[in-house]
């Protein structure tokens, strides 16, 4: 090497700004991982150590080679890289020890010294040993009082920096982290200083160069930079990374605090404590408990039941459930073994359920108290007691040695001891209870001492104890010998005399319990103060609240509270103060309102800015501030103030007034802060959740002013949302058993309303499936209660990223729509139905007078399918009813009002229509056409029967008025014979006019129903027989033969009309028939019905008046009527009679000639029959229709054979040859054959075989007759066939039709006629 | 002149009734028929003055029997009066339309009755 040459080093400003810059960067990231460090225990904090060591070391070598890099020398330098490498260690584990000593930094000197060393060490020991690493042709020499200036300087900034830090980690804030910075900056300088007080610190000496620059450093600029940016990077990471774990880890710091704080209140009471869930589950135990149980922290319940004695262990398991069981306070004795020697000793264990604002329960809170020594006691006691009793009786001398005994026993123990007579009075106490009440309570009652409060409670457990064997525990307030009052726990047991079983003494060992009442009550109270205040529903709420429930707890007078302004600029009274009863605050309220402070002013701006609890034990210390000068003029002597903290920062301040400072006072405000501690975590809370809420509300008021009804779920179907309509819709929405039960509870069917929809039916279920679900219809409510109709959209809810959040359904109500529509649709049926079927026709013309629309009686009216009238104009078809075809005039349809017209028929006729219309809405014109064509044939009818009437009344009028004008004018006084003959014409057509008018009046009031039958049972044949008895003469006179016919026949008819009747049809038969005729009347019974029969052998019935003579004066020929002197209403009234029974009554011309009158009258079971057999008409069944074929070629003969048996009521079929013969047997079969022997295609007794054999009913009675005598063989098969032979000519037709009558009577008896 | 008159009616009472009531009241000859056809073959035979014709008779009614009178150039100018029960006005004016002389009420005043059969036909003589 060279030596001699000095080499001057150059510097690059840049690089040089570059390293202070990181030297800068590794502190702030130094000072804010040693804070993090320090809020990590354990494990937990290694890598917070070894990651902040790492950063800090890497930042400390990037500004040492960056600053080295700076310095330019005029030779090449190269660096050996085990030592830079070491260099690096070095920085890293020297980091890392500050860090760790930096962690516990408080303003103690060693720690700091430590940290300061460990720092400057890690600094220094980088730098020298970077040096060293330096190769080059030159030499290093160090100037040794500048290497301890560059030491000192990286330890002492060091140290000033952490100890910066510490003073400056309770601000938080940007405020916080500029002081951060401000203190990065100091310990940056210091490590830059220490750097460049080390490189002023060396000489460098060789040999130079010719060329001094470019190639001198580890690399080139581009290294330089990488080393920087390395540096920047890993150090901005630590930096964020820490601010980010500190931001995070501030509320839940702040709240485990604050549960730390809550703990350790239970931690410092003397006893165990316990807590435990609302189901008995003991969830906490203090260490008290670990410490004599020596059970790790994890251990179970079942674990802690063995360490229980035996003995106790059932009873107090039992005791704790019942208290769980029934939420009251628990209270049990029993043994636990001590851990430390084995032993078991007595407990007392209580507990006490706390319940929040509603009253359920939160959690119990529970103590267990040793009470060994207070039974040893007590036993101790009660055996001398005892003992003494017996002594007492026995000498006196052993009484003294008891009682001695027993004095220097219970002044041994630890309790106060007294025994009192049955009475309670005192009658031993300790000195101890002696020095607690400050007097001798001999002779006294405890209820002397006690707090008048509790005296109900002494006495009551007094009474107990004279009944019970147990120990009672009282717990009561007496007053000391300084006058306030302490907690004792007093447990009493009685002694009672062995034989007499009566109490003698009682032995009680009391404690002072007012240290662990105090603890327990401010417990308690601490708990009831958070559950109160997590209800609170705002800010000012809570903190009224807190206000009431500490000034209460803590017996301070009067408290307020102070919130900051929302700039935050100023504190203000708010107004929310509380004050306790018979505290007059008046003055101080009126004077404090909108009050406001700035920071650092009075206790409460104190408080505020500094964020800690303020106490001014006495106001006149500080009578100059006008708050407290006001304060003392309200008679308060002291006060506190105390910030409420809810993330960091102050968002209330609570400032309590006392009347003056007690030494009590201080635990109190102590107790404050815990609570206002929690009271700041729960704000921190509610904020989140308030803004949350906030938005919830915002979103739940928006979707309960929706018309439709909103149901969110969750992807499995658990019900999330609800609007109000939904709820309204759906009744309780409570119920959240999910899908399955939804159509249970919602009471969902589907649209028939009583089948409940499936979950697969459910709108959200199918949405989630994956389907459409638009206007869904369902039904929601109970079946046969008032249903709803809802429609339904859904659709899914999915996040940003496409994930299934859940779904939401719209409903819609559309009971109302759904009814319309139902109302709509059944309003239209109907119209269409009652348009269809009515009786009207109805038509819709547009307004051209083209049809739109017509019913089917529209259509029939024309004679045209509906269809067809489609299109048609309709005036085309309807004309007004005076006009004819030709005229044809159009129809104003506007003018069609309730008028008449004509509808011409497709086949020319024109049928009267009366026409109303209607206008529609549309323009459109409704026609409705009555057809009046009855109507206007009735009025015809009636028309023709006035005008008839009139001129039938007339004709015997003029006759009667014409001969008795006349008679009357005397010009017949002399023409005597023409007189008479007048006046015989006036007679004769009065009983005519009579007749007549009588008959008038029968017809109407007959066909009109205004005459009731008078029905009753009556005889076929007796009717019969009467009429023809009473036609006789008659009948006589006309020269005309009546015979009558018929079986019995029971008919339910009113007789005399029926009489009536067939007198009427007898008379007219008479008059019509010529002399010598004959006229029969028969009566029978066919098909049900009572048939009478009236037949002549007149001139007939013209065939187009069969039907006609039945109407009124209608006979065949006018004339007629006159000629038999009838009045042409016979016929008219008897159809009437006829039809008012049921039966019907016609005309038929007989083929033989003549005419025959028929009436059916229905036959009616006869109820009066009694007796076993139905009570069916006997007639009825024995008159069954025979049914007879006649089989005869020629056919006048067939008809008169035909005829007569007719005649008798038989059916009677002809057949006209063999084939025709089997055809018509096949067709209606018969029970008589009457068949001619001859045909002309077969021999009649062939046709009979083929008839016969094709019949399986009973043989069909067989009369064969012949022409002529039969052949032997024919006989003889005749005779086997067991048929009748009659033979033509030689038999009647009425023998013919007798010996039916008997064939059809009697079994078959083959017989010959001849 | 005794004019002759003839009275067609089916109902014998009346036709006995009117026929005396003419003969009382008047001098004419009066001859009866009791159905259209045998009015119409005495109309012919007897060519009478007038006839007083019913209207609703069986068989040939007035109207047809009136007919018959027409087209008989024999009968054609003899007037006829009908005599009728009918009492509609419709009834009695499509009667009156036919071309008679009169259209007489049925019943009528026996006494009168000649007066009005003359009036009608613009006859005197009536007592």
């Amino acid at each position: 090497m060279i030596s001699g040459l000095v080499l001057h080093p150059v510097f690059d400003p840049l690089e040089v700004t570059m390293s202070v810059s990181i030297a800068i960067l590794a502190s702030y990231a130094a000072l804010t991982l040693s804070a993090l460090v320090g809020t990590r225990s354990g494990r937990a904090r290694l890598p917070w150590l070894i990651g902040g060591g790492l950063a800090v070391g890497l930042g400390i070598a990037g500004m040492h080679f960056i600053g080295m890099h700076a310095m330019t020398l005029p030779v090449p330098v190269t660096y050996d890289a085990r030592l830079t490498v070491a260099s690096f260690a070095i920085a890293v584990v020297a980091s890392t020890a500050a860090l760790s000593a930096a962690r516990t930094l408080a303003l103690r000197l060693g720690p700091t010294v430590i940290a300061s060393s460990a720092f400057g060490a890690a600094v220094a020991g980088m730098h020298y040993t970077g040096m060293a690493a330096m190769r080059g042709p030159f030499e290093m020499t160090h100037a040794p009082g500048r290497v301890a200036l560059s030491i000192a300087i990286a330890v002492v900034a060091g140290g000033v920096a952490f100890q910066l830090a510490h003073v400056l980690r309770g601000a938080s804030g940007r405020r916080g982290v500029a002081q951060q910075l401000a203190g990065a900056a100091v310990m940056g300088s210091a490590l830059a200083g220490m750097h460049f007080t080390g490189m002023s610190a060396v000489r460098f000496s060789g040999q130079a160069l010719g060329v001094p620059t470019v190639a001198v450093g580890i690399a080139g600029h581009d290294v330089v930079f990488v080393v920087a940016i390395v540096g920047l990077v890993v150090l901005s990471g630590a930096i964020l990374v820490a601010i980010l774990d500190q931001r995070a880890r501030q509320t839940v710091r702040e709240v485990a605090l604050a549960n730390e704080r809550y703990r350790e209140m239970a931690e410092a009471m003397p006893q165990i404590v316990w807590t435990a869930r609302p189901d008995g589950h003991v969830d906490y135990f203090n260490s008290r408990w670990f410490d004599y149980a020596g059970l790790r922290p994890d251990a179970s319940g079942a674990e802690r039941q063995t360490l229980v004695h035996p003995d106790d262990a059932a009873a107090s398991v039992e005791e704790w459930k019942r208290a769980v069981a029934t939420v009251s306070p628990y209270d049990a004795e029993y043994r636990i073994r001590r851990a430390s020697d084995g032993e078991f000793r007595w407990h007392l264990a209580r507990a006490v359920p706390l319940r929040d604002a509603d009253g359920a329960i939160v959690t119990w809170f529970g103590t267990l108290t040793d009470i060994e020594e207070q039974k040893r006691a007590e036993a101790i006691l009660r055996a001398n007691q005892i003992t003494l009793e017996h002594k007492i009786e026995e000498r006196e001398a052993d009484a003294e040695r008891a009682t001695a005994l027993y004095q220097l026993l219970a002044e041994n123990a630890t309790d106060m001891v007294s025994t009192h007579k049955p009475s309670g009075a005192f009658d031993y106490a300790t000195p101890s209870w002696i020095e607690y009440l400050g007097e001798s309570p001999m002779g006294r009652f405890p209820a002397d001492f006690s707090h008048p409060a509790d005296v109900e409670s002494l006495e009551t457990n007094h009474k107990l104890g004279l009944q019970l064997s147990g120990a009672i525990t009282t717990l009561w307030r007496c007053r000391r010998a300084e006058g306030e009052y302490g907690w004792l726990e007093t447990r009493t047991r009685g002694v009672r005399n062995p034989s007499t079983g009566r109490i003698v003494t009682f032995v009680c060992a009391t404690r002072d319990v007012t240290e662990r009442r105090r603890l327990e009550q401010e417990f308690v109270l601490l708990h009831e103060i958070v559950l109160e205040v997590s209800g609170a529903q705002s800010l000012d709420d809570a903190l009224r609240l807190t206000l009431r429930q500490l000034c209460e707890a803590t017996g301070w007078s009067y408290a307020e509270a102070w919130l900051p302004t929302s700039d935050g600029a100023r504190i203000e009274r708010s107004r929310v103060w509380y004050a306790r009863k018979g505290v007059d605050v008046a003055e101080l309220t009126a004077a404090s309102e909108g009050l406001s402070l700035a920071p650092g002013e009075a206790i409460v701006g104190r408080a505020w800015k500094k964020a800690e609890v303020i106490w001014v034990r006495d106001n006149k210390t500080v009578a100059d501030a006008p708050r407290a000068a006001l304060a003392l003029a309200s008679g308060f002597g002291a006060g506190t103030a105390v910030p409420v903290i809810a993330e960091g920062v102050v968002v209330a301040v609570l400032v309590f007034m006392m009347t003056e400072s007690v030494a009590s006072d201080q635990a109190r405000v102590e107790f404050v802060s815990v609570v206002t501690a929690q009271l700041g975590a729960l704000i921190a809370r509610r904020k989140v959740a308030e803004a949350f809420s906030n938005e919830r509300q915002f979103l739940a008021a928006l979707l309960d002013s929706l018309s439709e009804g909103i149901v969110a779920v969750d992807p499995v179907g658990k019900l999330r949302t609800t609007n109000r309509v939904a709820r309204e819709q759906f009744g309780a929405v409570g119920d959240d058993r999910g899908p399955e039960h939804a159509a249970e509870a919602f009471n969902l069917f589907r649209m028939d309303g009583v089948t409940r929809l499936g979950v697969d039916e459910l709108p959200l279920m199918r949405v989630v499936h994956g389907e459409v679900v638009r206007g869904q219809e369902f039904v929601a409510g109970h079946a046969g209660e008032e249903q709803r109709t809802l429609s339904a959209n859904a659709q899914l809810i999915v996040d940003d990223a496409g994930a299934l959040l859940g779904a939401v359904m719209a409903t819609r109500d559309i009971t109302q729509n759904k009814r319309d529509e139902i109302a709509l649709r059944e309003s239209e049926d109907k119209y269409r139905q009652l348009v269809e079927q009515a009786a009207d026709a109805i038509l819709l013309v547009d307004a051209d007078g083209r049809c739109a629309a017509a019913n089917a009686r529209a259509g029939r009216l024309v004679g045209v399918p509906p269809d067809e009238l489609l299109g048609e104009l309709v005036h085309s078809f309807m004309l007004p009813a005076a006009s004819n075809e030709d005229a044809m005039p159009r129809l104003d349809l506007a003018e069609l009002v309730a008028a008449e017209y004509a509808i011409r028929r497709v086949d020319g006729v024109l049928v009267p229509v009366e026409v109303s219309t209607a206008t529609l809405g549309d323009g459109r014109v409704q026609i409705i056409a009555r057809d009046i064509s009855g109507r206007k044939e009735l009025e015809r009818l009636k028309d023709e029967f006035v005008s008839v009437v009139s001129h039938e009344l007339r004709t015997p009028l003029t006759s009667i008025r014409g001969s008795l004008g006349l008679l009357a004018s005397g010009q017949l006084a002399n023409a005597p014979e023409k007189g008479q003959r007048m006046l015989d014409v006036a007679v004769a057509n009065t009983d005519r006019l009579i007749r007549l008018i009588n008959d008038i009046l029968d017809v109407e009031r007959i066909n009109s129903g205004a005459v009731a039958m008078e029905l009753g049972w009556c005889e076929g044949s007796d009717l019969a027989r009467s009429v023809v008895e009473a036609m006789r003469p008659v009948a006589d006179r006309a020269g005309v033969a009546l015979y009558i016919r018929g079986s019995r026949l029971r008919l339910w008819a009113d007789a005399d009309r029926i009489t009536q009747t067939l007198t009427n049809l007898v008379g007219n038969a008479i008059k019509f028939s010529p002399r010598d005729a004959t006229v029969e009347v028969s009566y029978h019974a066919k098909d049900g019905n009572a048939m009478f029969e009236v037949r002549d052998r007149g001139r007939g019935i013209p065939a187009d008046k069969l039907e006609t003579i039945f109407e009124r004066f209608q006979q065949v020929d006018a004339s007629d009527a006159r000629d038999k002197g009838g009045t042409g209403l016979g016929l008219a009234i008897s159809r009437g009679i006829v039809r008012q029974h049921g039966g019907r009554l016609w005309a038929e011309n007989r083929v033989d000639g003549g005419a025959a009158f028929k009436f059916t009258l229905p036959l009616r079971v006869d109820k009066t029959h009694t007796g076993r057999t139905p009570a069916v008409s006997v007639e009825v069944v024995v008159e069954r229709v025979m049914h007879i074929l006649v089989i005869e070629d020629d056919v006048a003969l067939a008809q008169v054979i035909a005829m007569a048996l007719e005649g008798y009521g038989f059916e009677v079929d002809i057949a006209h040859d063999g084939a025709e013969a089997e055809k018509r047997y096949a067709l209606s079969g018969a029970d008589v054959l009457i068949v001619d022997l001859a045909l002309p295609d077969a021999n009649g007794l062939d046709v009979v075989d083929r008839i016969r054999g094709s019949d399986s009913a009973p043989r069909a009675r067989t009369i064969i007759y012949t022409a002529s005598d039969p052949a032997p063989d024919v006989r003889d098969r005749i005779r086997r066939m067991g048929a009748e032979l009659a033979t033509k000519g030689r038999v009647s037709t009425e023998a013919l039709v007798e010996r039916v009558i008997r064939l059809i009577e009697s079994p078959i008896e083959p017989s010959e006629v001849s | 002149m005794t004019k002759t008159i003839l009275i067609v009616d089916d109902e014998d009472d009346i036709r006995e009734v009117a026929q005396l009531a003419l003969e009382l009241g008047s001098d004419w000859s009066v001859v009866a028929a009791s159905s259209g056809a045998e009015g119409l073959e005495q109309a012919r035979a007897l060519r009478p003055d007038a006839i007083l014709l019913d209207v609703m008779m069986p068989g040939m009614d007035g109207p047809a029997t009136l007919a018959s009178l027409r087209d008989d150039p024999a009968t054609r100018d003899i007037p006829v009066i009908f005599v009728t029960a009918k009492v509609r006005s419709s009834d009695r004016e499509r009667l009156a339309a036919l071309g008679v002389s009169a259209v007489l009420a049925k019943p009528f005043d026996p006494i009168a009755f000649p007066g009005q059969v003359a009036e009608a036909l613009g006859w005197a003589g009536v007592r």
